[in-house]
């Protein structure tokens, strides 16, 4: 229990609780040093996007662009083999490069504002709306909960790669072409419902509690019950949720341009389509093109170094994630 | 010592002793003092009451008593605990050490392999010494689990030998035990007492449902020697075909593991009181004791596991023959339906009733119960009190009643004890507490009680003690109580209380009637 | 009702309020739970009234019904009601139960039809059972409720301001400033600091919370406060506390008391009246004191004797009831308490399911060897429906008249015998055509009302109801004992 609430403290008036309630939170969130190592290290990754997002030149990006079409440009022989991380060149060159020479280690960078962008996107969207749905159809059961709850099962018993391939073909049919926007419609169509069943059965639960009986003996409403009282209370649940999902998010979101759901080329940094790209030269060795010498069996980094950086992301958001859950929870725990 | 002495003294009046007791929670927002150097003491079949409002510590210490106070974030830092003369806490630094650096910072040793002896033993005294009753019994009980089952599963931990002795008994009927036990009945007049005898017999050879039938049998009107052929037939027909030699071997088993516990037991005793030559001796026998019981239970486990018909089976019948009883023990009605049903199937009383039922299957000399009637109806917890009573009576098993309720204290016990935060303020006969308390706490929590058989009185309000109940991680200085009470003087801040005998049996830690101060 | 001329205005009015709640097994409809089954009683302003029962007797659901957070599935609520046609309303309606309560030859449907006609507009105009949550909305300003348990009645999110301002914000048209004011007065007239506005919650202990909600209930001054069990999850200090505040508040504003507990103790104290309740009705009704010293019910007296009280010296004459509460959604038919009633009559309601168990027990040949010339018993079939139970045995009996003589011989024998009242309640013994068995008829039971038995004090038994019914001498003797003596 906090501070001696009989001891009356004078020019207290306009405290921030929220604030309060934050900073013991992370406080607390910084002694499990692992989950904070995650979330220092997802920080990093979006700070990276934004900042590319921002101030494209600092990447290079559009370097990156004229120097791809400048690449593309010229005739580039098929044999012409990936350049094996070095020091020369610029650090342009720290990590070698994939196919026709891209280097790939801004390719990453520049990937990031992609891939985090839309995975920010497809659960943030997917969030809102299976909030809203699975408050509403928890707060007022009955036959709206029935239809939802069904509509859910339905969502969920198909394999969810399946579904996520198959709206994208038929997405793409519909939309303009050549824009990830159907990759990012499909997800979120399929992302909503774990949503609204997780804010379905906290909404159940506060539901019973006594103080949204007491908000509807003051007066209110029970659609203003469902937004003022049930769904803040809900919230603490999903933000878990939402954490965690971005791993994920992002993981699939690349492995369905890994498949082929390519958006703007072969050429556009996004980290599936590296990874595809980079994928066939695993076969082959790596050669000195003067001596014929092999000097390595195979050509890995195309494909393990943007698979490495998916890793660190996935594996750091999760941890976040799961630090905050434990924090989260009851907090009085040691 | 003046301890060793006390304990000589009062050796067969007092069954359980806290002497010095003290309870920490380590938290990540500091410790939690818990308890704070309690002491008091149960007598044997005796009711005492333990009172006190919600964070006094009167539930940490019937969990600290059974031990079972979750580690981490708790731990028994302090004290003895003696239950019919055994400290079963045993040597507190051996089992772990604590480095306390700061309230937040606290490092805990754990020595594993002494732990782990600490709570085989340990499981064998709850149970068997002492047994637990909780406030809400459907959190106590297995939800998934039937009744019966449960029951059963208490039984068989605790009281294996026993049950293998009846059926063993039963299987090796013989006439002469059959007609000498007849011949008995025979000279016994009056129907009530023929029915304690035969209730006895039929216990001790594990025939009990063979009791009506044998009461008809010898009230009736036929010859002494047919009465004996009866007699024989239906012994026989009780008799379940068992194999004998399953049943044997799950008791020389048992009767190992018994031994071995005892030997246990023994060389805690010894390590106590740093008797190296008895604890290495001791220790030896231990190690001849396992290494002969290696080669037995290989081959037994393998058939108990194997053939369980043969041997489970047995128990489990008989097991659940004792269940039965039990539940027509507590009261009950349909205990055959009972049996079957599961926790979420019954009402409140009834579920308290077979967790009284529970507690009671292995004849625990001493009965806890936290706040057994709290979550139950005024009428349903009459009848729960007035079963607790009259067990009390019956099997002259001593009780530690733990309640906020002085109403109900007033009715069900001899001697009670006044919890705050953490200390008992006061002790004292029941009749004593009621009419002349003496601590500002009892004080004021008496007054503070509304009563159902006084006349209303519009105007009148309830004394209140102002403030609330400390914060246990940093608790007031001295004596805990003094920033709510009335009577306060300047040493209560600075110094606390010695629990002090005032006059006979009655116990007081306040500096109004004693100048003596606690020693930490 | 002569003697209450002198008294205040009656402020609220419920008669014959029921709630049932549909048992649903997936689609299917199993059955109702008849929470509150049909209750009638009426508050004067300024008092309390207490309501006190235990699990299953719907108090709480009575609370919410009134409270208008349920739908009533019957009845009225008459609220905020002028005071003269608040009488006019209540004799009417007391008429209208009197008239259709009457069984037999004596019932009147058209004198139910003219006081129906004459209260239907009435009922439109002013109770509050049949009005939607829109209309109701307005009338909530006058009667809050508190809460038992403090840790989940307050909106862990919200600051404590918020919480207590809500009503204001969404009954009056109050502006934010004078909100805030009277937030401020609030909190000092329960007793905490006005900077505690800006805390959350958990930041406070369980009596605290308490006073929390007490204060968001009187913000808007209701006229009525629906208190339930305000005081049941908090420590004795604490409760005492909280009591005391209570009792302050009710002074100074003249608020209405709704008072709803299980502990006796506190609603002795607490209460100017207090009415029992059991399974859905309420069973007596009296001023306080007049309740615990001179109780009229079987149960009030069994739930008097059971409270124990904190003097050792007390000797209490206690009356153990048997069996447990039954499931509010099979209640017992008649008096709902009658299977457990010490002093119950045969007409009280015994039913075929009552007697199968002691009918079968009445065959155990330890018990009533003359029964074992009969065959053995195969099989006793109940029939609710048709209030009778047959009994078939394994094979014919040699003589129908001579088992009929046997049987009732023994029904005699048992109803000799203590709890043998139930056997009373058998009309007739009916032989099988077959010769294999017969069938037991049973008295068709009576169902006990509330009635005004002495002035200011009902009860509903039917120990009461002239001409049938016959007051045992041992009950009503002993019912002007006080329960406790020293």
């Amino acid at each position: 229990m906090d501070a001696n609430v009989f001891a009356a403290k004078g020019g207290e008036k306009k405290r921030n609780p929220g604030l309060d309630n934050f900073i013991t939170t992370m406080k607390l969130f910084v002694k499990t040093r692992i989950a904070f190592v995650g979330m220092i290290i997802t920080l990093i990754y979006f700070l990276i996007a934004l900042l590319d997002a921002v101030y494209p030149q600092y990447l290079g990006v559009t370097n990156l662009s004229s120097m791809l079409a400048f690449l593309h440009g010229q005739s580039v022989s098929a044999s012409a083999q990936p350049i094996a991380p070095t020091t020369v060149g610029g650090w342009y060159y720290w990590l070698g490069t994939t196919e026709y020479n891209i280097p790939i280690f801004p390719s990453i960078l520049a990937s990031l504002k992609y891939d985090l962008g839309s995975s920010l996107l497809i659960v943030a969207l997917g969030a809102a709306t299976g909030v809203i749905i699975g408050t509403i159809a928890g707060y007022f059961g009955g036959l709206l909960d029935e239809i939802v709850m069904r509509i859910t099962d339905i969502f969920f018993s198909i394999p969810f790669l399946v579904f996520a391939i198959a709206m994208a073909v038929i997405l793409s049919r519909v939309l303009p072409s050549g824009s990830s926007i159907d990759v990012i419609i499909a997800l979120t169509i399929i992302w909503w419902p774990i949503y609204a069943r997780l804010s379905r059965g906290n909404a159940l639960t506060i539901k019973s509690l006594k103080f949204v009986e007491a908000a509807t003996a003051s007066g209110s409403s029970r659609m203003r019950n469902v937004f003022v009282h049930v769904m803040p209370n809900v919230l603490s649940a999903v933000f878990v949720q939402f954490s965690l999902d971005l791993g994920s998010i992002v993981q699939i979101f690349a492995g369905l341009d890994f498949i082929g759901f390519h958006i703007g080329g072969v050429f556009f940094p996004e980290l599936g389509n590296l990874l595809n790209i980079g994928q066939p030269y695993l076969a082959q060795p790596y050669l000195n093109l003067t001596t014929g010498q092999v000097l390595s069996s195979t050509i890995w980094w195309p494909i393990v170094i943007p698979g490495i950086f998916l890793l660190i992301f996935t594996v750091a958001i999760n941890l976040m994630g799961d630090g905050l859950r434990d924090v989260l929870d009851p907090k009085l725990r040691r | 010592m003046l301890v060793e002495d006390k304990l000589v003294e009062n050796e067969e009046a007092v069954y359980l002793r806290v002497e010095n007791l003290s309870t920490k929670f380590f938290t990540s927002k500091g410790i939690v003092k818990a308890i704070d150097n309690l002491s008091f003491e149960i007598r044997k079949g005796e009711i005492f009451g333990l009172v006190g409002e919600s964070g006094c510590g009167k539930s940490v210490t019937a969990l600290s008593v059974m031990d079972l106070i979750q580690d981490p974030p708790g731990r028994i830092t302090h004290g003895k605990i003696y239950i019919d003369n055994f400290n079963i806490i045993g040597d507190l630094d051996r089992l772990a050490k604590i480095d306390v650096r700061s309230e937040t910072d606290v490092r805990i040793k754990r020595n594993k392999r002494m732990i782990k002896r600490h709570n085989e033993i340990l499981s064998k005294i709850r149970g068997d010494k002492i047994a637990m009753i909780f406030q809400e019994p459907f959190l106590a009980m297995n939800p998934v689990m039937r009744i019966g089952e449960q029951i059963s599963e208490s039984i068989l931990l605790h009281n294996r030998i026993d049950i293998a002795n009846s059926i063993i008994r039963r299987e090796n009927i013989d006439r002469g035990k059959s007609d000498s036990f007849i011949e008995y009945l025979e000279t016994i007049k009056g129907t009530e007492r023929a029915l304690k005898e035969i209730n006895v017999w039929t216990r001790e050879y594990g025939v009990p449902d063979a009791e009506l039938k044998i009461i008809e049998l010898s009230r009736s009107a036929l010859s002494i020697n047919e009465k004996k052929e009866k007699m024989y037939e239906l012994l026989l027909a009780e008799k379940r075909g068992v194999n004998l030699q399953a049943v044997f071997e799950e008791r020389e088993y048992f009767k190992d593991r018994e031994k071995l516990l005892e030997l246990n037991m023994e060389m805690t005793g010894y390590e106590e009181k740093n008797d190296e030559v008895n604890a290495r001796r001791v220790g030896e026998e231990i190690k001849e004791l396992r290494r002969g019981m290696t080669g037995r239970n290989i081959s037994f486990l393998l058939k108990q596991k194997l053939m369980k018909k043969q041997y489970e089976r047995p128990f489990l019948q008989e097991a659940r023959r004792r269940t039965l009883e039990l539940l027509k023990l507590v009261n009950i009605a349909g205990a055959e339906r009972v049996i079957d049903s599961y926790p979420h199937e019954m009402s409140g009383g009834m579920l308290q009733r077979a967790m009284i039922a529970m507690a009671l299957a292995s004849n625990p000399k001493m009965l806890i119960a936290d706040e057994p009637t709290t979550a139950l109806d005024v009428t349903t917890q009459a009848q729960i009190l007035e079963l607790i009573k009259n067990l009390n009576t019956v099997t002259d098993s001593a009780v530690l009643f733990i309640t906020h309720d002085l109403a109900v204290i007033a009715e069900m016990c001899q001697r009670v004890g006044v919890m705050y935060a953490g200390n008992l303020v006061e002790s004292a006969p029941v009749e004593i507490i009621f009419s002349n308390m003496k601590h500002p706490y009892t004080i004021g929590l008496m007054a503070s009680v509304p009563r159902a058989d006084k006349k209303r009185d519009k105007a009148m309000k309830l004394e209140s003690i102002p403030g609330a109940v400390p914060n246990l991680i940093s608790p007031p200085t001295g004596c805990r109580f003094h920033p709510r009470c009335k009577f306060k003087m300047d040493i209560c801040s600075e110094k606390k209380p010695k629990l002090v005998e005032i006059e006979k049996d009655h116990k007081v830690a306040c500096f109004l009637y004693s100048n003596e101060v606690e020693e930490n | 009702m002569e003697s209450d001329k002198n008294q205040k205005n009656i402020v609220l009015f419920v008669t014959n309020l029921k709630k049932y709640f549909p048992i649903t097994s997936g689609f299917r409809n199993k059955g109702v739970v008849k929470a509150v089954d049909g209750v009638t009683f009426w508050v004067r302003e300024g008092e309390t009234l207490g309501i006190v029962g235990e699990t299953g007797c719907g108090k709480t659901t009575l609370g919410r019904t009134i409270l208008r957070l349920i739908d009533p599935t019957d009845g009225e609520i008459y609220y905020d009601v002028p005071s003269d046609e608040m009488e006019n309303i209540i004799k009417l309606e007391t008429e209208l139960q009197e008239k259709k309560e009457r069984d037999g030859e004596n019932k009147n449907d058209t004198e139910v039809e003219t006081l129906l006609k004459e209260l239907i507009p009435l009922r439109k105009k002013y109770s509050l059972s049949n009005k939607s949550n829109k209309e109701i909305i307005q009338k909530r300003k006058i009667m809050q409720p508190v809460f038992q348990d403090p840790f989940s009645s307050l909106d862990p999110r919200k600051l404590v301001k918020d919480i207590i301002a809500e009503p204001m914000k969404l009954l009056t048209d109050m502006s934010n400033e004078e909100i805030e004011k009277r937030t401020a007065d609030l909190l000092s007239e329960i007793g905490l600091n006005e900077d505690h506005m800006y805390r959350f919650p958990h930041e406070f202990s369980g009596g605290q919370r308490q006073r929390i909600g007490l204060a968001r209930a009187i913000s808007i001054e209701p006229k009525l406060l629906v208190l339930d069990e305000p005081t049941s999850a908090l420590d004795v200090s604490v409760q005492a506390q909280i009591l005391n505040i209570l009792k302050d508040v009710q002074e100074r504003r003249g608020i209405t008391y709704l008072f709803i507990s299980h502990h006796l103790s506190v609603i002795r104290m607490m209460s100017d009246r207090v009415a029992v309740m059991y399974l859905g009705k309420i069973v007596e009704l009296a001023e306080t004191d007049r309740l615990f010293t001179d109780m009229l019910h079987p149960y009030t007296k069994a739930l008097l004797s059971a409270i124990p009280v904190p003097d050792p010296k007390t000797k209490v004459q206690r009356v153990v009831l048997e069996g447990e509460i039954p499931s509010p959604s099979d209640p017992p038919k008649g008096c709902h308490f009658h299977p457990r009633c010490p002093v119950a009559l045969p007409v009280c309601g015994w039913s075929p399911r009552d007697m199968s168990g002691p009918l079968q027990t009445m065959f155990d040949q330890f018990r009533n060897p003359e029964l074992s010339i009969l065959p053995e018993v195969n099989e006793i079939v109940v029939d609710e429906d048709g209030n009778s139970i047959e009994i078939k045995f394994v094979s014919a009996v040699k003589s129908s008249d001579e088992m009929v003589n046997i049987i009732n011989k023994v029904i005699e024998k048992e109803q000799s015998l203590p709890n043998g009242v139930k056997f009373r309640s058998i009309k007739e013994i009916i032989p099988a055509p077959t010769g294999d068995g017969f069938t037991i008829k049973l008295i068709d039971p009576k169902v006990p009302h509330l009635r005004e038995i002495r002035p200011g004090h009902f009860a509903s038994c039917l120990l009461y109801d002239a001409p049938e019914g016959n007051t045992q001498p041992e009950f009503a003797d002993v019912g002007k004992q006080a329960a406790y003596s020293r």
